[in-house]
């Protein structure tokens, strides 16, 4: 249950939010939509806890991931980013393979992330991200540099979380959610 | 400048016939100083870290103290230091003066202002993604600083190869807090000192050479270890 | 090479299980002679005891003293040494030993100082203006300077020919070489010295130029007095002092014994 009202966000004395009332039941698929600048990113990072509201309250569950607009990876393969998230949650390390299969992602499962191009990169992070077994996911803009086979992957990917999923983009046709939220941009 | 190539010969000559004096201020020099920033560093990296990526209150104050310590001379230190562990002193009882021990105290005192300085550079210019992403998959906040720190790992060599090189070749706590004592407290540096008071010039350069090459083994060691870890 | 190694690693964990350590505070001018790796070993295998010897400045060696960090001190500055035992720092002041003080300059001597009484020889050099270095560090060598310069008219601080180079001995010999100046400096660390290039002996032999070695016992509770006294008792031994006479460096005799 994520439940947010009266948000108001100022970074270095500039809006970047602001946004009366929202509610996501358990389970719920959201898509949130808007241009640029609209506050998208900041809505994520302040549901996902990483940021804190200059107004306003926020509840969400205590296992809620962000997955980055351009997600860090960690030095080191992909395979060890995701065995990381695995073993900080009491999962074994050697389910790191599976998860980067759901991604498609097993081919390049050894090679060292840096090497990995942006496409294969978020697939990776969705990876470590659903790893977790988090209650709610959030993801900022998931399709960007994907080709048609990835959006697929990741599509159905997300299609087979149960949890409740928040999904950020500009453009949410192929995305597995129930309704839209529109962000007006917080400009004053 | 005639004496410098003396002293190679002379060094050449020392090292080769295992001259004890030179070999046991080698290894005092090199047990004091790894000790002493391995030390610092387990206690000034996460602290230098902790003030870089959570930005506690007051860090601002910590940061410059930090900043100051690092150009307190070593002199001063050894003043310091010579002040506790003095029989007179408050920590006398403990006889620690002129030891390896209080040497190797002193030199965490100079450490631990240089590796927490440059600790807190590191974790303050890294990516906001990297502790983010650490907490958001369920990390706490002290095992996101422990994942930050290994991102950070480039930097961290860099930091401890400071420390080494700072550490390995001063003088005045060697002097003022060791004693100089013969094949005891007696450092690579302090013997240099040592011969150049009985204008030995020649003798001085064989520690000096020691000194040198052990510098380049270090920082051969410390490239080596970064270029491995950028992959 | 393996015994070798044992040593190092022996010596290096030594301490606590070693042998009985006492703590001598003498000044560098001292330990340079060379006079101690004669005189100490005798004594270390025949008690058992392990003498560190912490070669400092004359005051910083009587600090020690005073503050318990040494357990016997063994210095040259006989006004300074009666000062420590008059506060009540040290007991039981004994003679050792006396070696001389030499003045050393460029073997040119554009000053003209050689041959002469050691006050002439100052008040020369002050009078011409010739550089000249001091310890500057209230040492044995620099407290017998400033009463020469007493003598001689007052000594020349803050003139610019003076030197006034706070350092040990040995620094202050290189510092008079490389500048081509006159020094004041103990005969044993002069003769020990390895670089004698650019200066020579000029004045000796001067009443004033005898450097008188005493030995104090400290009286700080911390200090080791057992210990202390047995070197001390060593020193003023028939035995000590006669290695004291014994020792030589390029055949000449350094020190001379005074102890009863």
């Amino acid at each position: 249950m994520i439940r947010a009202k009266g948000l108001v966000v100022r970074l270095d004395g500039i809006e970047a939010l602001r946004l009366d009332a929202l509610e996501v039941s358990r389970g719920e698929r959201v898509g949130v939509r808007g241009p640029n600048g609209s506050g998208k990113t900041t809505l994520l990072r302040v549901l996902a806890g990483l940021l804190n509201p200059t107004e306003g309250t926020v509840e969400a569950p205590r296992r809620t991931v962000l997955v980055h607009q351009q997600p860090y990876l960690f030095r080191g393969t992909a395979r060890e980013n995701v065995a990381y998230a695995l073993r900080l949650n009491g999962h074994p390390a050697r389910e790191a393979g599976e998860w980067l299969a759901r991604l498609a992602a097993d081919a390049f499962a050894d090679r060292p992330a840096s090497t990995l191009s942006e496409g294969e990169r978020r697939r990776v992070a969705i990876a470590r991200a659903l790893a977790t077994r988090p209650e709610a996911l959030l993801l900022d803009e998931p399709y960007a540099a994907l080709d048609a086979a990835g959006v697929a992957t990741v599509t159905a990917a997300l299609r087979a979380f149960g949890g409740t999923l928040v999904i950020a983009a500009p453009d949410l046709r192929d995305a597995p959610i129930q309704r839209v939220m529109a962000l007006r941009a917080a400009t004053v | 400048m005639g004496f410098l190539w003396g002293g190679v010969r002379e060094a050449v000559r020392l090292l080769f016939h295992g001259d004890a004096a030179t070999y046991h201020a080698t290894w005092v020099s090199l047990l004091c100083t790894l000790v002493s920033i391995t030390v610092a560093a387990l206690l000034a990296v996460p602290y230098g870290a902790w003030l870089g990526l959570y930005r506690p209150r007051g860090w601002r104050a910590q940061v410059f103290l930090l900043r100051v310590g690092m150009s307190v001379p070593t002199v001063v230190i050894g003043l310091l230091v010579f002040g506790f562990l003095s029989r007179s002193g408050p920590l006398g009882s403990l006889d620690l003066l002129y030891t390896k021990g209080a040497m190797a105290a002193g030199l965490v005192l100079l450490a631990f202002p240089l590796l927490g300085t440059l600790a807190h550079g590191a974790a303050a210019s890294l990516d906001a993604r990297v502790v983010e992403t650490a907490r958001t998959l369920g990390a706490g906040r002290w095992r996101a600083l422990l994942t930050s720190l290994g991102e950070a790992r480039v930097a961290l060599a860099a930091a401890y190869l400071a420390a080494f090189g700072r550490c390995f070749t001063e003088l005045g706590i060697a002097i003022t807090v060791g004693g100089n004592l013969k094949l005891r407290t007696r450092t690579l540096p302090s013997s240099i000192q040592l011969e150049l008071g009985h204008g030995d010039f020649a003798a001085a350069v064989a520690p000096g050479i020691l000194l040198l090459l052990l510098a380049a083994v270090a920082a051969m060691v410390t490239h080596r270890l970064a270029r491995e870890a950028r992959r | 090479m393996r015994t070798l190694l044992l040593c190092v690693l022996l010596a290096a964990c030594g301490g606590r299980d070693a042998p009985r350590v006492l703590r001598l505070a003498t000044t560098t001018s001292t330990r340079d002679s060379g006079l101690l790796d004669l005189l100490l070993p005798p004594f270390e295998m025949k008690e058992d005891i392990e003498v560190q010897v912490i070669a400092v400045g004359t005051g910083q060696a009587l600090e020690l003293g005073k503050r318990g960090d040494a357990d016997l001190v063994l210095v040259h500055a006989r006004t300074l040494e009666d000062k420590f035992v008059a506060e009540g720092h040290g007991t039981d002041r004994r003679d050792v030993m006396y070696n001389d003080f030499v003045v050393l300059g460029p073997p040119a001597d554009p000053a003209g100082v050689k041959g002469k009484g050691v006050v002439d020889a100052f008040r020369t050099i002050a009078e011409r203006g010739a550089p000249f270095v001091s310890r500057g560090d209230k040492s044995g060598t620099h407290v017998r300077e400033l009463q020469i310069w007493e003598k001689a008219g007052g000594a020349p601080a803050g003139r610019d020919f003076y030197l006034d180079a706070g350092q040990g001995m040995g620094e202050c010999i290189t510092l008079a070489a490389e500048k081509g100046a006159y020094l004041l400096a103990d005969r044993g660390t002069w003769l020990a010295f390895k670089s004698k290039g650019g200066l020579q002996v000029l004045v000796e032999g001067d009443k004033l130029l005898r450097n008188e070695y005493g030995v104090i016992l400290p009286t700080h509770e911390k200090a080791d007095k057992a210990l202390g006294r047995r070197l001390l008792d060593y020193l003023t031994s028939p035995e000590g002092q006669k290695r004291i006479g014994e020792y030589k460096i390029d055949g000449e005799q350094l020190f001379h014994p005074t102890g009863k």
